[in-house]
């Protein structure tokens, strides 16, 4: 995900308004969610709200579900062939039943899921891994009365996920192996309370993610002597990480129509994973405090003023290992984070919205510090710097978006500029082999201070509720003060030198999206999707001392086509046919690495080649 | 003789089954036009429902409420019923005026201006589900703007 110039770790994911992390699963249990009972996805950029997270300064996607009225059930499944040879499967089977009074309820639903690896270059390694996901859950809510509703939320998932050669080997006899046994459950209640005249709402929540996880990242290397067999099967690791997010928020109306929000939020994750064969091992504690008050101040109907604050106080007690280094987090650090949002109508049609949020991450290990991956045939770790400080940032954004029906033609134009201040950004550096097993370790240090400026247009028309048509995109820089290392060569080497950039890696200057359905005839529908992505700063690793050099690397646009056509064989039984292709144009990457020694990180741009697939869906929904 | 008897008994079961098949059959919705002729014939108090494609509460009234054997009956019995789709584009002919769906023209999802004459609120969207409950001098008793079950329903009509 990228929302203004951004990559995904400064975005907040919530379902229904709450979060939904945790160091090993940042976006968690959100392919889960069937589609159908979604009612909506709220996309806020810019992270003006006081009520969402200390880091979301790029912006809020909230992914809110619809509460069942009447009972349904549909099973929906789809076959996809990746490249037109490598089979993708999946079942997904949902229901919902609701009480006459509408006072009770619950929706169940399962996911099956299974993919075969994909070999794009044919060298015999994975490029796609094989994965299985048999998911099960079940939402439930009963409201005791008109004012009040209690909702419970459980999902189990077991996935299976497997990359590299000779997939249908132990894991130890294989030359590199990435397999990872994800068990997970998550559990959360949540309760809701209204007064008489919906003037003040409160609602609590607690939510509970506990993941096992069995890990493999190794191999024989190419090698096939007694040591390196030894060192394979001594490439097992396992993870248990634990999370528990709980909060409460009031909310009270005032008559002028002014709000006031103010709550609190508690998060704990604990997060062990430990390969002892490599001597590694994250042991890692968070706690962190969240209080905020909002104020949404409507003095006059054409401007509204949102200013808000959070106090966060975040405890991280981490200890990381690899091989005999030895490093530690042991921060308690106290911010507030003023957070505001302008609102003003210039016309009826024309309203003009700005806004500032502050943000920052104190120093700890995340999603992509827990990744083990492979080059040169050894593998490549992660781990903390020493004395790694908190990074901040200050996000600044101004848009004009232009609404307007013309009888039955809806547009809406958007223009959009964005500042954002990075200071202390966590950055990964290589330090090359510096291990002595010989595998690379990369280190999260304080980046140089960057800044990051750019623009978003989007455009939208939909001449009839038949046709919809949204397209849209994004010119911005990431650019970094000063150079930024991003390899420390080994003074020894006087072939290599430091490997240094001005501007961010893996960043596009520019990408944009569009979004098109037509139904063209009454039982068919069209949909098209397509992403842009513009050219940008690749590492790829090009020798055994974890030296680097830098790619250009091209553009491409990954469109996909879609065709349902929807029947009604019988009343309330509905089946829909549908097909289409992923990427008609095949746009992917064409010099992935071969063999033992590639640089399984030097992956970029769409992630499925040209795919073709069909479904079948039915039920009463 | 015994041929006979079978006879009558096999077409007495089928008249048996045929009309309690009657019973079954949910509640007997008439159009505007049975509904004028029906009130200038014998009149009798009136319940109107309208929905749309969009009112997930209207469909559940119609799955859960309107099938339940004490409603149809108490309907039956007691009223004229006629459901309404508020988005219909036809032309209606009642009390001697036509009605159209004139939002429809320049709208998407335009109200047809029978319900947003009978169903419309002052200083409030119009919104579904809606129901009315006439006397049998076509007089309105109730309107009712809300979901219901059929326990509440019966204690309406």
């Amino acid at each position: 995900m990228r929302l203004n110039g951004l990559d995904g770790q400064y975005t907040q994911v919530l379902v229904n308004s709450k979060p939904i992390f945790s160091a090993l699963n940042s976006v968690y249990g959100l392919e889960q969610i069937p589609v159908s009972i979604i009612d909506r996805v709220e996309v806020v950029r810019g992270g003006g709200s006081a009520l969402f997270g200390s880091n979301a300064i790029a912006g809020t996607v909230n992914v809110i579900t619809k509460e069942p009225i009447n009972n349904t059930w549909e099973v929906n499944t789809n076959f996809a062939a990746i490249k037109g040879k490598t089979a993708d499967r999946s079942v997904n089977v949902n229901g919902s039943i609701v009480s006459e009074d509408l006072m009770s309820g619950i929706t169940v639903y399962g996911m099956y899921r299974d993919r075969n690896a994909y070999d794009a270059n044919d060298d015999g390694f994975s490029e796609i891994t094989k994965l299985t996901n048999n998911s099960l859950g079940a939402k439930a809510f009963l409201k005791p009365n008109n004012n009040s509703k209690i909702g419970l939320d459980f999902t189990a998932i077991r996935e299976y996920r497997r990359g590299g050669d000779r997939i249908n080997l132990a894991p130890q006899f294989t030359d590199v192996t990435e397999e990872l046994d994800h068990n997970t459950i998550f559990s959360g209640v949540n309760y809701e309370l209204y007064n008489d005249a919906r003037t003040n709402s409160f609602s609590t929540y607690i939510s509970v993610q506990h993941t096992d996880r069995d890990s493999y990242y190794g191999g024989l290397g190419g090698g096939r002597t007694a040591t390196d067999s030894i060192k394979a099967n001594n490439a097992f690791g396992t993870t248990t990480d634990l999370a528990v997010v709980a909060g409460a928020k009031f909310s009270h109306n005032f008559k002028n129509e002014d709000v006031f929000t103010a709550g609190a939020e508690y998060q704990h994750n604990n997060t062990e994973d430990a390969m002892p064969g490599y001597e590694r091992l994250i042991d890692q504690k968070v706690n962190s405090y969240g209080l905020y008050a909002q104020y949404e101040w409507k003095p006059i109907d054409v401007f509204t003023a949102l200013v808000g604050a959070r106090l966060d106080r975040i405890d991280v007690d981490g200890f990381y290992t690899i091989q005999a280094i030895e490093r530690n987090s042991d921060v308690e650090q106290t911010e507030i984070s003023p957070r505001i949002t302008l609102l003003y109508d210039i016309t009826k049609d024309l309203q003009f919205r700005g806004g500032y949020a502050r943000g920052f991450r104190a120093p700890q290990a995340f999603n992509e510090d827990l990744h083990v991956s492979s080059v040169g045939g050894e593998q490549r770790f992660v781990i903390l710097s020493e004395d790694l400080e908190s990074e901040y940032s200050n996000a600044y954004t101004a848009s004009l978006n232009f609404t307007k029906d013309f009888n039955k033609t809806q547009t809406n134009f958007l223009l959009e500029g964005f500042y954002t201040t990075l200071k202390n950004p966590f950055t990964i550096v290589s330090t090359g082999t510096s291990l002595p097993i010989g595998s690379v370790l990369e280190e999260t240090r304080n980046g140089a201070g960057a800044y990051v400026a750019g623009a978003n247009f989007e455009f939208t028309v939909s001449p009839s509720s038949k046709l919809y048509f949204q397209a849209g995109g994004t010119i911005q820089k990431s650019v970094y003060k000063k150079d930024q290392v991003l390899f420390e060569a080994e003074a020894s080497n006087t072939a290599e030198r430091d490997v240094v950039v001005d501007e961010f890696v893996r960043s596009p200057n520019a990408y944009g999206f569009l979004n098109a359905n037509w139904q063209f005839i009454e039982p068919v529908r069209l949909d098209l999707t397509g992403t842009y992505t513009g050219s940008m700063i690749t590492p790829h690793v090009i020798s055994d001392s974890g030296f680097m050099e830098l790619k250009d690397t091209p553009d491409f646009f990954d469109l996909t086509a879609k065709l349902t056509y929807h029947f009604d064989p019988i009343e309330n039984f509905h089946v829909e046919l549908s097909g289409g292709v992923q990427n008609i144009f095949d746009s992917y990457q064409d010099d992935f690495d071969r063999g033992v020694t590639r640089d399984s990180d030097y992956i970029y741009g769409p992630n499925l080649p040209r795919t073709f697939f069909v479904g079948l869906r039915f039920g009463d929904f | 003789m015994k041929k006979l008897k079978l006879f009558f008994l096999f077409i007495s079961l089928t008249w048996i089954s045929v009309a309690l098949a009657q019973k079954n059959e949910g509640i007997h919705w008439k159009n505007w036009e049975e509904l004028e002729t029906a009130l200038a014939e014998k009149p009798k108090p009136v319940f109107l429902f309208f929905e749309a494609d969009w009112c997930a509460y209207c469909k559940k009234i119609e799955r859960v409420v309107f099938t339940k054997p004490a409603v149809i009956n108490k309907i039956n019995k007691n009223y004229y019923a006629l459901k309404m789709d508020v988005e219909t584009k036809d032309s209606i002919q009642f009390d001697g005026l036509t009605f159209i769906n004139k939002q429809a023209k320049t709208q998407r999802k335009g109200v047809h201006q029978l319900p947003l004459l009978l169903v419309s609120r002052k200083n409030q969207p119009f919104s579904l589900p809606a129901s009315l409950f006439l006397d049998k001098n076509f007089r309105v008793k109730k309107r009712v703007f809300e979901y219901y079950t059929s326990k509440e329903l019966l204690k309406l009509l």
